[in-house]
């Protein structure tokens, strides 16, 4: 038995090392390490409260808005607020567009490019691939920035900016939509989705967002030209689709009050019980002590550890590890084409991409009837006082899965605060029983070394990691 | 925005002038500005959303005026203000809008 490092990767968000045991030229054992510590929930205890409000977007450079939106939420909680009808909207349309412009980007210009590879140059769709996804140069990629960067104007409007926007606040948004600002949201999500229909779908929204099984998204991309279609055909030519299982089980908080909360194993749902949620530090640079639901939780250095190998908790849910992303938020939700993708296939690669691109087909509507719906001169945010003694929950949905906030207050300033990002649960390290995490068991059996083709390359990236928030 | 600890009239940045990707700006989106491009901006010593004050008049002087000046122009403007900039300070969009003053005649 050999063991190899594969790390850093490029194309991911932050650090992020693998360690693998190989048996025969294939994988026995996966180690998934997050090399960097970073300390986000120390600096926040003994703060005003509401300083956590421009501190967590900070985490993160790509989902800045989900932590702002998470601890907003937790702040509402502990404040006992609810948001105006507007704010509501505005929070939807601010974290849509973030998470949808991650969806796209990830896509593009993460996952796509390694198809390009020169370990895939006898295939006969590597040519074509070459000339659209080559990281930089590819000519998708110039086309999609600039869609981006439209889209990212609703950001403008709606957060003043991006990331680290204060615009989402306890009781709504600080941004008071007017009559003229709605036409030009409109406006920029029409330009937005005119680009996805032509090129990345080659058909409309509600089409792609319509299809029920794998069977119809088969006959769907048949020969079709779009870069969607294009990724179904090479995925299935290298059996991406049969690859990158972890343990099925998927867990969503709900997100945009479209997709609802719960958990999916084994064929059958189940409400969200938050209070089955806990972190285990047996494998992480932190002191241990039993798993610890995280209003409980406690984040202490211990960097000397032995047999730690990593800075990332091991979340767990009803003691077992869930996988969170677009594809736990769809399963849970109920859409018939990821329910049958994972009935037959498991959580692959394959429906893990699906689901990303699904989403884009399926919010972007949803985005137009909320703008739509913005009641210009009605409020868009309450106020209220930080209670001396509190403590919140948010439980909020980022682009790559749940994420959640635990706060509590004692006189004024935050005496706790704990927070378990999406990757936290796929990345997740061994816990106490020595249960892998979702990451490490979807490579096992996979071929890896010099020789082998990139198949780990894309099951690291078919859970699009963030790993500046996993390490927070 | 003065009360809810901006520093948009500290910081030394254009952000205002050349607004994010074409479209956007912190004071544009609503809220204060933090003076997120000034070092040592993450402890600023106060709650980010409140204005540290004394008297009433905000301890923090806007760039590039004397103190004198400003303590005497914060006095002076507060009581100067018109009803519709008091009431539109407080709301998140205008409620009073401009109009335009009747002239003579008591009609």
């Amino acid at each position: 038995m050999t063991r190899i490092v594969v790390g850093p990767f490029n194309r991911v968000e932050g650090d992020l090392e693998v360690s693998l045991d190989l048996d025969d030229g294939r994988v026995g054992a996966a180690y998934v390490n997050s090399p960097l510590f970073r300390g986000f929930e120390q600096v926040l205890v003994g703060r005003p409260a509401l300083d956590a409000l421009a501190i967590v977007p900070r985490i993160c450079g790509i989902c800045s808005v989900a932590q702002s939106h998470a601890a907003a939420l937790a702040l509402a909680d502990a404040m006992g607020l609810a948001p105006t009808p507007n704010g509501l909207l505005s929070r939807h349309l601010v974290t849509a567009t973030e998470n949808l412009a991650d969806h796209l980007a990830h896509f593009y210009l993460f996952f796509m490019p390694d198809f390009t590879r020169p370990a895939y140059a006898g295939r006969p769709w590597h040519a074509g691939a070459v000339t659209r996804f080559t990281a930089m140069t590819g000519e998708a990629a110039a086309e999609v920035l600039a869609a981006r960067t439209g889209f990212l104007r609703l950001m403008g409007l709606l957060a003043g900016r991006w990331p680290h926007s204060l615009a989402l606040q306890p009781g709504g948004s600080t941004k008071a939509v007017s009559a003229a600002e709605r036409v030009r949201l409109l406006s920029h999500l029409r330009e937005f989705r005119s680009v996805l229909e032509r090129r990345l779908f080659g058909d409309a929204l509600q089409a792609v967002a319509g299809l029920s099984s794998r069977d119809a998204l088969l006959a769907w991309a048949g020969e079709r030209d779009s870069d969607f279609a294009a990724f179904i055909r090479m995925a299935l030519d290298l059996g991406l689709d049969r690859i990158g299982r972890a343990d099925d089980a998927f867990l969503s908080y709900g997100a945009y009050g479209l997709f609802p909360a719960g958990s999916w194993q084994a064929g059958a749902g189940a409400e969200l019980a938050p209070a089955a949620i806990a972190e285990d530090s047996r494998y992480a640079w932190l002191a241990d002590g039993r798993p610890r639901h995280p209003a409980q939780g406690e984040t202490i250095v211990a960097a000397d550890k032995a047999d730690a190998y990593t800075w990332c908790k091991a979340p767990r849910y009803g003691g077992q590890p869930f996988e969170v992303g677009a594809l736990a938020r769809q399963v849970v939700a109920g859409h018939p084409l990821l329910r049958d993708l994972v009935a037959r296939d498991g959580g692959s690669v394959l429906a893990r991409v699906v689901a990303r691109l699904l989403e884009l087909a399926l919010v972007v509507p949803a985005m137009e009837t909320w703008v739509q719906s913005l009641q210009p001169g009605e409020p868009y945010c309450t106020s209220g006082l930080v209670p001396d003694e509190a403590s919140g929950v948010g439980l909020a949905e980022a682009a790559r899965g749940s994420l959640g906030h635990w706060l509590s207050i004692r006189r004024g300033r935050i005496e706790r605060y704990q927070i378990i990002a999406p990757t936290t649960w796929n990345f997740s390290p061994r816990d106490d029983g020595g249960m892998p995490g979702p990451l490490e068991a979807a490579l096992v059996g996979l071929p890896a070394g010099d020789t082998a083709p990139p198949t780990i390359q894309h099951v690291v990236r078919s859970f699009d990691p963030c790993m500046v928030c996993t390490v927070h | 925005m003065e009360n809810l600890g901006c520093k948009g009239t500290q910081a030394h940045a254009d952000c205002n002038l050349r607004p994010w990707n074409g479209n956007g700006s912190c004071l544009r989106g609503g809220f204060a500005c933090i003076a997120c491009t000034e070092p040592g901006f993450e402890s600023p010593g106060h709650a980010f959303q409140e204005t540290p004050k004394l008297a009433g008049i905000p301890i923090g002087l806007p760039t590039d005026m004397p103190k004198a000046w400003f303590v005497a122009l914060a006095a002076l403007s507060k009581s100067a203000t018109p009803k519709r900039v008091r009431d539109n300070a407080t709301v998140d969009q205008p409620v009073v809008l401009p109009a335009i003053r009747k002239k003579g005649g008591g009609k």
